[in-house]
């Protein structure tokens, strides 16, 4: 394969070993901060995948000195794990464990080496056991070495298998902080060539599903688009860019979340459960209704009970629309129910739909549609947000 | 000078004099705790009641999101004798059939939370069917909570 295109499929595994990444972090801060008894957070960006001349110099100089555990990884998934901690950072994690002053660590022996045993053990725990969840498979990580070397030293050895398969390594860089203070090491997790090969074809398999998603929800888009040009005599289009993962705390996506928008929302029953909510600014709302009634623009000024009845109506079409194009697409039944207005800020709109969601992850999983009349852009949204239960039906169907 | 540091849902963010926090809440639940002396003060925006009921960041539950937000307040250099509570938000948007009452089980959790940690409640704006916006300014221990189309109210 050349080489340009394994560094394009190794990016396109990069991106779905995000979550897992993120997932293992929040998992061994957790495990962390139990072991040191301090308030431990890890934060990653996921999964690089380096040229692996460039995996040594990604976190440190080749001729620092770092401690670092190796595990090997057995099992369904294996390969090796390395954690590596700058010198400095893996002394100070020693003081700590053992319970001395700062600065008294100054070598590794048994003890000091244990520590950072111990440590490995955890992280690479967490980190191997999201990633094997993510896999369905098994993996059982190996005691770890423990060794105090040159960067370079510790870590071109465990590159040697990964040559004889690629150019590239999957690098897992994470922060580390503890006590509100930043701390350097960094993850390298280096899978068999076997192993690799089943996470590229779960990567394959979650790209189909993505895409099958995606033409759901373009299909959905251009349904509701006709029922819409009906409606308003109009010609309306839907655009949307198919599902996507937004984190919980940017759901307002560039959105300054105490916009205040008209919101409507319908329950979706039967088979398929979640949320449709359709936002529109309040000006963008009454446009719409004088829209509807044939009424000069800036008649309608308020949200009298003409107005609400008009939203809901449209918001009845567009969610019948889509929905139905999906159902009909999964072969699944599912009913939106009646609407529900609500006038506020958008992401206090937003919260009430994303719950369920919630439970289950730090992300949301939903469809983003945007509207144009006649060719002008409104201020206005729809999303669908699929509960988990049903989200999991949906990917059923597409296996 | 002065900034607003604003805070996503199952955010938990700590703040110094003379920085202020600001955080909108639908069914979601903001926790403020202060130290008026040592003028810090931080908000953590939960979106759940209890860390049993799933997974992800500490700031998301009741449960985790207090006791996290307690150590970020000392870390920031508060002191736990002076530490004082008011919340916020927990509203039912779109009424109880759609949300299962979360506003409400949110109120309830952060409060026995409060209590098991001992820390005083020393005041609320909850409930109700309408979004919140809510700021902290650490320098006062002020909550001011202003709902669309009201005059701020502080509390």
């Amino acid at each position: 394969m050349p080489a340009d295109m394994q560094a394009i499929k190794q990016n396109e595994l990069s991106d779905a070993l995000r979550t897992v990444a993120v997932n293992s972090a929040y998992n061994a801060s957790r495990a962390l901060s139990k072991w040191f008894r301090k308030g431990v957070r890890l934060t990653s960006d996921g999964f690089e995948s380096l040229p692996l001349d460039e995996v040594v110099t990604a976190a440190c100089q080749p001729e620092d000195a770092v401690v670092a555990a190796h595990m090997p990884l057995e099992g369904d998934l294996d390969g090796n794990v390395l954690l590596v901690f700058k010198e400095a950072t893996a002394f100070k994690i020693i003081d700590m464990m053992m319970g001395v002053a700062e600065g008294t660590t100054q070598q590794v022996g048994d003890m000091e080496a244990s520590c950072i045993q111990e440590t490995g053990n955890i992280v690479a725990t967490a980190f191997t056991n999201s990633l094997a969840s993510w896999l369905n498979s098994e993996t059982i990580p190996a005691a770890p070495t423990v060794v105090h070397d040159m960067a370079c030293s510790v870590i071109e050895p465990l590159l040697v298998n990964q040559a004889t398969i690629g150019d590239h390594a999957l690098v897992s860089r994470t922060e580390f902080e503890m006590d509100g203070q930043q701390l350097d090491w960094f993850l390298l997790l280096l899978p068999s060539a076997t192993s690799l090969e089943r996470m590229q074809d779960r990567c394959a398999s979650d790209t189909f599903k993505q895409n099958a998603l995606h033409t759901i929800a373009i299909n959905g888009a251009f349904n509701a688009s006709r029922a819409m040009s009906k409606w308003l005599h109009k010609g309306v289009r839907l655009s949307t860019e198919g599902f996507e993962r937004v984190p919980l705390k940017e759901i307002c996506q560039g959105e300054s979340s105490d916009t205040v928008v008209a919101g409507l929302h319908l329950a979706l029953g039967s088979q398929m459960h979640g949320h449709t909510l359709m936002v529109m600014t309040e000006p963008t709302a009454f446009e719409l209704v004088d829209l509807m009634m044939g009424q000069p623009e800036g008649t309608t000024k308020d949200f009298d009970e003409m107005t609400q009845s008009c939203l809901k109506e449209t918001g009845n079409i567009v969610s019948s629309a889509f929905v139905n194009s999906w159902a009909k697409w999964l072969d699944i039944h599912t009913e939106p129910q009646p609407p529900r207005l609500q006038v506020d800020m958008l992401e206090a709109i937003l919260q009430a739909v994303v719950v369920e969601q919630a439970m289950v992850s730090d992300e949301v999983f939903l469809a983003r549609t945007s509207f144009s009349v006649d060719g002008r852009w409104l201020d206005w949204n729809y999303y669908v947000l699929p509960t988990p239960m049903s989200l999991r039906l949906i990917e059923t169907s597409l296996s | 000078m002065s900034e607003v540091m604003n805070i996503g849902i199952a955010e938990i963010k700590v703040a110094k004099c003379p920085n202020t926090l600001r955080t909108v809440l639908g069914s979601c639940v903001g926790v403020a705790i202060f130290d008026r002396v040592a003028k810090v003060g931080g908000i953590a925006h939960v979106m759940l009641p209890d860390s049993s009921m799933g997974q992800g960041a500490k700031g998301k539950f009741a449960d985790t999101a207090v006791i996290a937000l307690i150590e970020d307040v000392l870390m920031a250099g508060a002191d736990r004798k002076r530490l004082t509570a008011k919340i916020s938000g927990g509203a039912s948007m779109f009424g109880n059939k759609v949300d299962n009452g979360i506003g409400d089980r949110n109120i309830k959790a952060v409060k026995s939370r409060l209590s098991e940690c001992a820390i005083r409640l020393a005041a609320e704006d909850v409930g109700g069917t309408k979004g919140r916006r809510m700021l902290l300014d650490p320098n006062t221990g002020d909550v001011t909570v202003q709902v669309i189309g009201a005059d701020p109210v502080k509390i």
